[in-house]
């Protein structure tokens, strides 16, 4: 069975109250359009790892070697470089694109 | 804190913390009643406009209780068998 399993995107609108389950190993970004506040309750947790997808630190693709990212991703190991350095914050970030930091 | 007692999540030092946003943790490995369990419990809160980065957990299922706000959230899986044979 060499068939290319396809992505599922799932998206969500938070309500106080609701309750979502994040299964382990799926991806998972939460935006804020109001101050918010969760909580999390997480089971097999002993030795779980949270892996960064963006930003500085705990990123694991910025953690993969150059020869490694060169042929995984279409551009050259530098284009993916720069282009993970281009997010400086860590965890958190501004999701608003207009109001440019810096 | 080896107590047996109540244990404040937010006592402690963020594990995760910037201008916007901050994400406290309490660890199996941190605590004997969580070891128990096998639970982490954390507390996480985006300040207005900001998100938290895409990430995933290597073992842990994790059940998310919204407490305040409003926001979205995007979740990313594969197309189950059954959808696939739908299609």
């Amino acid at each position: 069975q060499e068939r290319s399993q396809q992505v599922q995107r799932y998206r969500a609108r938070l309500s106080p109250g609701d309750v979502y389950v994040i299964p382990a190993g799926h991806p998972i970004v939460v935006k804020a359009s109001s101050d918010l506040s969760l909580l999390g309750f997480g089971i097999n947790a002993e030795n779980n790892q949270r892996n960064f997808l963006a930003g500085e630190e705990d990123n694991v693709i910025s953690q993969i070697e150059r020869p490694v990212k060169e042929v995984a991703f279409p551009g050259s190991a530098q284009d993916v470089e720069s282009l993970l350095k281009n997010q400086r914050q860590s965890y958190f970030a501004n999701a608003q694109p207009q109001q440019r930091e810096r | 804190s080896s107590e047996s007692g109540p244990f404040n999540l937010r006592n402690r030092n963020p594990l995760y913390s910037n201008k916007f946003g901050k994400f406290f943790e309490i660890t199996p490995e941190k605590n004997p009643q969580l070891q128990d369990l096998d639970i982490f419990v954390s507390s996480v809160e985006i300040n207005e406009g900001a998100l938290i980065l895409p990430h995933y957990n290597s073992r842990s299922t994790v059940v998310l209780v919204m407490n305040e706000g409003k926001g979205h959230l995007e979740l990313v899986g594969h197309k189950s068998e059954q959808q696939e044979q739908r299609e």
